[in-house]
């Protein structure tokens, strides 16, 4: 199967190393994104180092398992054009927007007009990648398997872009956020960790059945076995929204929980769909359809 | 878990034990007699089961029944203390939760053979049936669920004594579904206020404790944990195959759904790893986007959709406006948003969130981005074709999703549109031969003739013109398919269409592109089907006893004038209006039209067809009535034809229908009238064959319970109304039926009501234009027959009497006289009452109480309340243990031994306007004066009394201020039997003077022998159907 992105940024990256690399190597660095590969990885501004298992060959005379290291930077963008950047991309709802959704904004190469450097790898220059592994070509599996992990990490976290380029995110919110839309970037709660104590107790207090005491007259038969009257059921109630999926497409497709290279949207319009048909049938009754209406006033 | 009554005790019941709960092999039939999958399913009998305990309502020394288990033991008087004690029950548990509720949705309230379903298990039924609602509308989203887990305990192993290494998560995440918030909150506050307490009885405790004190669960938790389980089995009902999960796998949703069982062993590797932390965490945040989507923010974001104008005909624009989340009704162009003043510039906050709303949309819309790139983003310009494809696929999706879309009024479907077909009718095609009534006879299958044009904005086009417009796409406010029918009839003929009446009907209805120019004296009919003309108003035929009411008039006139264009035609106006007399006048306007055309053919339930000869004979005695029917009927149809020479109408029961079919159809009808029609509501039943297969050229169907609900019910009537005109049943199906019930599509339906809507006429007493008309109480007589054996039963009481009363006198002959008379009534009521053997108190015994359940029926559909009279109280102990039985509508009974509490919580649990609709059985004595009881408009006097005084004061039970509708009396009269002649008596009160009718029937002593005879004399020709 082919190397591919989830997200179009992703995408790009990964066929910008196609593009240099032979194909054999990226494939087998495919089995280098394991984390049993990656016992080590780091950012730290435009720097990423990583440790990679290697393996044991005695063929080799390596009678050890190897630990190699990987240190991978992207060219940077030159300081004296970020004011630029930042001021072009806080002026643009478009990019603005796309940012704030968590995407790369399609058109973000014409921010970065005038740059020497694009935000996407565009040339085999655009990266450089060194590791201590004794194989002669570069990259080598181990870089391949950083590149593909930094691949996917930019998927659902695309100011890691801005991060390799050299601008630091902070930095980055703070010079957008001068600009009127750019303000939007600034102290996004969304991307805050979920407090898990506080769900555990909303899961229990929702779920759970809690007792009442009793207050009513039990003499009351009618309201013990009655109750009020049983709300009827509008057609509307029933109706078929216009795509499946309908409610999960504001989110946007790959959320960061699906690991797959199918389209989520698509896997889940087909779940909907499939659900909804094994649901029981009842009676065909269904709705009423007052059709004649009253006709009294024709 | 189910759990059940019966009506008898059990032999033993244990300590603690529910004296009379139905043990588990008892649920399981009762189970299986509702659900037919029980077989396929199985009931959950594995695995040793909790001792399940029921709170119910208790006397100290047993529990309650519930209500309807009250009708069905004659429970008698409700104890003034009872308090909730927990009782032991035998339950079943029922894995197909679902499933089983489903099933139950088509039950009716009186049960399935000797099943019947407690309101409990209704309620549960109808909220199931809002959860797949939701399931279809697809308000639902995969979860995932953090959860405590009790450590448990390392298990040693064979003895070895080795204990796991690994110490149990303290968390565990579990995957699973839950419903959009805003559905679920709407949900629970629905349906909590609905619950009853019997949804909360019961509880699993230890054998030996008796759980006392227990408190009954919440009812919203209880909902919300019910809807929780629900949906979770309603998603993994039917096992998702390999194929459908592959693009799952790996993923957290692989445990969310219901896996095949065949391959997970496969899959197991997978299927055992735990979620961990950081996929909740990753679900959490994307699951609060969406469930909480805009619910901060004080704005929303909303789209508009303007026109292009002259001047620049391909510029349309998407502009995008702010409203207020606070006034809905305060919507502001985004622009003002960018352009505010410093000092009330928008927060981060609000920019952003007004941004990620604009995002979001753009997912959905990916056109709407172009508008996005700017730095003050308005909207976004669209040419006509985008413009189209916005209106007719984006906008819907933006809506579902939650946004705010304004579009053009002309594309609304109030809206009017711009490009149309003008169909201008010429006439009835070609040479066609007049119908049987000379000219204005239509009929289905006579070829119209119309020109036909396309016109833009009411202005006619040129044929170049519309060439050019199609190909310009200016005809954006049709759908293809509208085109290329557009084209199509304009093509057929140079511009001359000709097609059938049913097709015209077919096509009219369903495209709204079609305007029709009705022109000449055909196209006055065609637009009078549509309401368009007035229909010309009938004067009341001569020889009409009595005065039609103006609603009635144009009733009549309306029946006239579809029989006059040969379409079937059905009444449906509401139950009291009066639908029998119409058609009795319609039937003596065309005798007299149209002599010696041929008798009607009537077919009615047995325990009317008394009544229809009865009420033609009262409002129409110059037609001659016939009833068809008992040992003695014609055989073949020449001697039916025999026998029915010279008769107007002949009525036969649904049964003789059906037995008869041969016959009938050997005879040409002038009008076949349906009675009742929703007999004929199933389409496969051989009453419904048979009625199909009569040869008539008019057609009436009469209902009081509007058929339109039940599509297939629909079909089956115009099947005999308008044979052919909905199509066959498998077309009808798949492209009506199924669309609008599976789907709820609005436009089926639509074309639909208006494919049936000319041939359906429908009043409501609730109507404008009837109120009007019809007084604020209505009084009618209901006609029924003796039954043969009721009929016997009466013969053998006079006879009895006959060589007695000669020789009694005085106090002796007072007795007799007195006694006689109650046992006659006894029998026109029921033979049960009269026997007072405890035999089967049903409906196929009397006539009287089939045409009273019959009305019930009708008033139950309607959610109205009734009040139903009664001399005796053991019939109405009868009547109330089978109302009970047989509605939904709760019961009450008043009587004599009523004591005055109980009188009082039964009339304000009648009075209050939360309460279910119901149906108040009262004696005369003891419910007839001082009660207010106007939620009810239904009046029934089940037997009649001698004083219209004493009626009338009862009937003003219902009619008295603060009744807001208007009250319909219906008496219920045995035809030829004294009650037929009290009738009279009453009637004909003035001429009795008032001091002879006193309160009571002692006056009737001195009424000399012969006199009394011819009182109570049974008229067999009119008591019974022979």
């Amino acid at each position: 199967m082919a190397v591919r992105g989830k997200t179009w940024w992703g995408a790009k990256f990964i066929s910008a190393l196609e593009g240099w690399m032979d194909s054999g190597r990226l494939q087998r660095g495919r089995s280098y994104t394991t984390e049993f590969r990656r016992t080590r990885f780091a950012i730290r501004g435009a720097n990423v180092t990583a440790t990679m298992r290697g393996n044991k060959s005695a063929y080799f005379g390596v009678t050890e398992t190897p630990y190699y290291k990987v240190k991978v930077r992207l060219r940077k963008i030159p300081a004296a054009h970020w004011t630029r950047i930042t001021e072009s991309l806080g002026s643009n709802a478009e990019w603005v927007t796309h940012l704030v959704l968590g995407e790369v904004p399609p058109s973000i190469e014409r921010a970065l007009e005038g740059s020497p450097v694009g935000l996407l790898p565009r040339h085999r220059t655009d990266l450089r990648a060194s590791c201590s592994c004794p194989d002669y070509a570069n990259p080598c599996k181990h870089i391949a398997g950083v590149y593909l992990h930094l691949a996917s990490l930019i998927d659902y976290d695309p100011l890691l872009l801005f991060e390799l380029r050299g601008l630091d995110r902070k930095k980055l919110q703070a010079a957008v956020g001068k600009s009127e839309f750019g303000r939007a970037l600034l102290g996004d709660e969304r991307l805050a960790e979920p407090d898990l104590d506080a769900s555990l107790e909303e899961t229990e207090r929702s779920t759970a059945v809690t007792d009442e005491p009793l207050d009513e007259t039990p003499a009351d038969e009618l309201g013990f076995w009655r109750g009020g009257s049983l709300p009827r059921l509008a057609p509307e109630e029933r109706q078929h929204p216009p795509i499946s999926a309908l409610m999960l497409r504001r989110e946007g497709d790959y959320p960061e929980f699906w690991h797959r290279e199918v389209s989520f949207l698509d896997s889940m319009a087909a779940i909907y769909e499939r659900i909804s048909k094994g649901l029981p049938k009842g009676s065909d009754s269904g709705p009423s359809l007052d059709l004649a209406g009253s006709s009294e006033d024709r | 878990m189910v759990w059940g009554e019966c009506a008898r005790d059990r032999a033993k019941p244990g300590r603690n034990w529910h004296p009379f709960c139905s043990d588990r092999l008892a649920l399981e039939a009762a189970v299986s007699e509702l659900w037919s999958d029980l077989a396929l399913a199985g009931p959950d009998t594995g695995g040793r089961k909790r001792p399940v305990w029921a709170l119910l309502p208790s006397t100290s020394a047993r529990p309650r029944p519930s209500l309807e288990l009250q009708a069905e033991l004659d429970a008698g008087e409700v104890p003034r203390n009872t308090f909730l004690e927990a009782w032991r029950v035998d339950a079943i548990g029922i894995d197909d939760c679902p499933g089983f509720l489903a099933a139950l949705q088509g039950v009716p309230p009186s049960g399935i053979g000797q099943v019947q379903i407690g309101w409990d298990l209704r309620f549960w039924t109808r909220l199931t049936e809002r959860l797949q609602g939701s399931v279809v509308r697809q308000e639902y989203l995969p979860s995932i669920t953090p959860l405590k887990s009790t450590p448990k305990r390392s298990r040693a192993r064979g003895g070895r004594g080795r204990k796991s290494a690994r110490r149990p998560a303290a968390i565990q995440f579990k995957a699973g579904w839950e419903l959009a918030e805003a559905t679920e909150t709407a949900m629970v506050e629905r349906f909590a206020k609905a619950m009853p307490a019997a949804c909360r009885a019961l509880r699993q405790a230890p054998a030996s404790k008796r759980p006392t004190d227990v408190p009954l669960p919440e009812p919203r938790s209880l909902i919300r944990s019910f809807l929780g389980c629900q949906l979770d089995s309603l998603v993994g009902r039917k096992p998702f195959p390999i194929s459908a999960m592959r693009p799952v796998q790996g993923s957290f949703l692989a445990k969310a759904l219901p896996s095949p069982r065949t391959v997970r062993a496969s899959q197991s590797a997978y299927r055992d790893s735990p979620i961990d932390r950081n996929t909740w965490g990753q679900w959490k945040r994307w699951r609060d986007r969406i469930q909480r989507s805009g619910a901060d923010s004080d704005e929303t974001v909303c789209f508009r959709l303007t026109d292009a104008t002259g001047s620049a005909p391909d510029r349309w624009r998407v502009e995008w406006l702010l409203s207020s989340r606070g006034d809905p009704s305060l919507i502001v162009p985004l622009a003002d948003f960018w352009s505010r003043a410093e000092w009330a510039r928008p927060s981060p906050r609000s920019v952003r969130e007004v941004l990620i709303q604009l995002g979001q949309a753009c997912r959905l819309c990916n056109r709407l981005w172009a508008g996005m790139d700017s730095d003050a983003p308005v909207g976004v310009e669209l040419d006509r074709e985008e413009a189209l494809v916005f209106l007719r696929e984006q906008a819907p999706i933006l809506q579902g999703a939650g946004f705010r879309v304004i579009v053009p009024a002309w594309w609304t479907a109030t809206g009017q549109r711009r490009l149309r077909l003008r169909l201008t009718t010429r006439g009835v095609a070609g040479e066609q031969q007049p119908g049987p009534d000379g000219p204005g006879f239509l009929g289905f299958d006579t070829l119209l003739e119309f020109d036909a044009e396309i016109v833009l904005d009411g202005k006619p086009l040129s044929r170049e013109e519309w060439r050019r417009l199609v190909a310009a796409k200016e005809g954006m406010e049709l759908r293809p398919d509208e085109i290329a029918q557009l084209e199509e009839h304009w093509n057929a003929a140079e511009s001359t269409v000709t097609m059938s009446v049913a097709e015209y009907l077919r096509t009219e209805s369903a495209s709204g592109g079609i305007e029709v120019v009705h022109a000449g004296e055909t196209g006055r009919l065609l637009a009078s089907l549509r309401g368009a003309n007035p229909i010309e108003m009938l004067e009341q035929p001569a020889g009409f006893v009595g005065q039609l009411r103006p609603y009635q008039l144009r009733g009549l006139s309306w029946l006239a004038y579809l029989e006059r264009l040969g379409f079937g035609a059905c009444l449906a106006d509401d139950m009291g209006l009066g639908k029998t007399i119409q058609v009795i006048a319609g039937i003596l306007y065309d005798a007299a039209t149209s002599p010696a055309a041929g008798p009607t053919l009537l077919v009615a339930p047995t325990s009317v067809v008394g009544n229809w000869r009865r009420e033609t004979g009262r409002f129409a005695p110059s037609l001659k009535a016939v009833i068809h029917h008992g040992p003695g009927r014609p055989r073949t149809p020449d001697g039916l034809r025999e026998a029915i020479a010279g008769a107007d109408m002949v009525v036969v029961s649904f049964g003789v229908a059906r037995l008869d079919a041969k016959i009938l159809r050997g005879v040409p009808w002038r009008r076949l009238v349906v009675d009742e029609a929703q007999n004929i509501k199933n389409p496969s039943a051989a009453v419904t064959k048979a009625i199909r297969g009569i040869k008539a050229s008019r057609r009436v169907a009469l209902t009081g319970t509007p058929v339109e609900n039940r599509l297939t019910d629909l079909w089956s009537l115009f099947s005999v109304l308008n044979p052919g005109y909905l199509g066959t049943i498998t077309a009808f199906r798949k492209t009506i039926e199924r669309p609008i019930m599976r789907k709820g599509d609005e436009a089926t339906a639509q074309r639909l009501r208006r494919m049936v809507r000319p041939f359906i006429l429908r009043r409501m007493k609730t109507d404008k234009a009837i109120i009007k008309d019809l007084p604020e109480k209505v009084e009618q007589l209901a006609y029924c027959n003796l039954t043969p054996e009721q009929a016997s039963l009466y013969a053998a009481v006079l006879k009895d009497l006959e060589s007695r009363l000669d020789e009694k006198s005085g106090v002796e002959r007072l007795g007799l006289v007195l006694s006689t008379l109650t046992r006659l009534k006894q029998i026109c009521n029921h033979p049960a009452q009269f026997l007072q053997d405890g035999s089967d108190f049903t409906e196929s015994r009397s006539h009287k109480l089939a045409r009273t359940c019959a009305m019930l029926d009708e008033i139950e559909a309607e959610g109205e309340s009734a009040l139903v009279f009664t001399q005796f109280t053991e019939i109405g102990k009868s009547l109330e243990a089978l109302f009970r039985k047989r509605y939904a509508s709760a019961v009450y009974y008043l009587h004599g031994g009523t004591s005055r509490t109980r009188r009082e919580h039964l009339v304000e649990e009648f009075q209050n306007p939360n309460s279910p609709a119901a149906i108040f059985v009262l004696s005369l004595k003891a419910g007839g004066t001082g009660l207010t009881l106007t939620r009810a408009n239904h009046v029934i006097h089940f037997d009649r009394w001698w004083n219209p005084a004493v009626e009338n004061q009862a009937t003003d039970r219902a009619y008295r201020i603060g009744q807001s509708k208007r009250v319909l009396v219906h008496k219920m009269v045995t035809m030829g039997t004294l009650e037929e002649r009290i009738d009279e008596l009453i009637e004909s009160k003035k001429r009795l003077a008032d001091e002879i009718i006193g309160s009571d029937e002692s006056w009737l002593s001195k009424l000399d022998n012969e006199t009394f005879r011819g009182l109570i004399a049974l008229d067999r020709a009119s008591a019974v159907m022979k």
